[in-house]
């Protein structure tokens, strides 16, 4: 697979375009001269961006367009040594960082890489190390675009599953007779039931057991269970 | 239960009240029933803004069936109030369940973490709905005079 490299590197300069998403949000926000408007700043070297809304979808443009990509991501056998050795650096920075469990430093980094150009293994490593500094913002942006540029790698195909942004399923599922009294009684009663299962109707504890057969056993006398709330509380 | 209708049809698609403490904490919390995967039963979970996954009592996975070990989830490690405990993210669905009267539940795909326990080790925190594996893509509202939780669909 051969994609276009487009991304301007680390702390180069890009010009606006006329008309760009660039422009408009250099406009509403910007603070610099009016020299400083003609060479906007990429990535790292614009202090500012983490406030500006409309910023994370800049930054997910580069991170997730694999068509501006041009770099052969079906091996490493395309790659320069000299790839290889800003990937050294980086992931050093990225260590460092980590290792102080400094986030907003790790942020920075992760968000002046050019991650066009890096393999499955840059991007599973840096998601371990986003994982454990609780980064999920870029655990997913990274997962997401991992995914994307690494389509094939089964690691990569996880991630994208499994750290994907909640998803709604439905919104009309029926509602729950009985909750709020059920709610009202564990708050007095629940530490006292501590590990049990417990059916409870009207605020009133009807049953409790060890086990969810133990329970159903001892409802199977009662006609309409309609109202009841059977809850399990650990 | 009144009060909820107008800020429900603006806002929220649904509510329920909740509890004010989780078993015997002493620290006030916000305390809400969920179901589960396709489970009938409750479990309570704290709201917590502060947490980043939803986290759940691995006895309750096991109870659900829930395959988390499985090489579908990933696993990893969190800190949990000082402890570093090893485990699993996965996806699961969680109901947010309103109460009969206060609109309807909402049904979510999330990802939650699931610890690890090791040989005959129980697990001995609460179970927490977190922020950003669930509540930061959904609206929700604490009304603190009716004990009310409100939630809605996502942004």
């Amino acid at each position: 697979m051969t994609h276009t490299y487009q991304i301007p590197p680390i702390n180069d300069t890009l010009p606006i375009q006329s008309g760009s998403l660039f422009e408009e949000i250099w406009h509403t926000h910007g603070t610099e001269s009016e020299e400083a408007r003609d060479t906007f700043p990429v990535f790292s070297s614009w202090k500012s961006r983490a406030s500006i809304q409309g910023w994370e979808d800049i930054l997910a443009l580069p991170l997730t367009n694999q068509d501006d990509c041009e770099m052969d991501f079906s091996g490493e056998e395309g790659l320069t040594s000299s790839s290889h050795h800003l990937w050294d650096v980086e992931l050093l920075e990225l260590q460092k960082a980590y290792e102080q469990s400094d986030v907003r430093k790790f942020a920075e980094i992760v968000d002046g890489i050019n991650w066009c150009t890096k393999p499955a293994q840059f991007f599973k490593q840096v998601i371990e190390m986003a994982l454990e500094l609780e980064d999920v913002p870029h655990v997913r942006k990274l997962a997401s675009t991992g995914h994307k540029l690494h389509p094939a790698d089964e690691s990569l195909q996880r991630a994208a599953f499994v750290f994907a942004p909640p998803k709604v399923i439905a919104t009309n599922r029926p509602a729950k007779k009985g909750l709020s009294e059920f709610m009202q009684w564990f708050d007095k009663h629940g530490k006292d039931y501590y590990g049990n299962w417990v059916a409870v109707k009207s605020g009133e504890l009807l049953a409790t057991a060890t086990s969810r057969e133990q329970l159903a056993n001892k409802l199977s006398n009662i006609g309409d269970n309609s109202d009841i709330v059977i809850s399990l509380i650990k | 239960m009144t009060l909820y209708n107008e800020l429900l049809d603006q806002f929220a698609q649904g509510a329920v009240r909740y509890s004010d403490h989780y078993l015997d904490e002493p620290q006030n919390r916000i305390v809400i029933s969920v179901q589960l995967e396709n489970s009938e039963f409750v479990i309570p979970v704290i709201v917590d803004t502060g947490a980043p996954w939803p986290i759940l009592n691995p006895e309750i996975a096991d109870e659900i069936g829930i395959d988390y070990k499985s090489e579908q989830e990933w696993p990893t490690a969190m800190w949990i109030r000082g402890q570093r405990y090893e485990g699993w993210l996965c996806r699961i669905t969680i109901s947010l369940v309103a109460e009969e009267g206060c609109g309807s539940t909402l049904e979510l795909e999330a990802t939650v973490f699931i610890p690890k326990m090791i040989s005959d080790d129980r697990w001995q925190h609460p179970n927490f709905l977190g922020l950003d594996g669930l509540l930061n893509r959904i609206r929700f509202a604490v009304d603190p005079s009716n004990n009310l939780f409100y939630f809605g669909t996502e942004i």
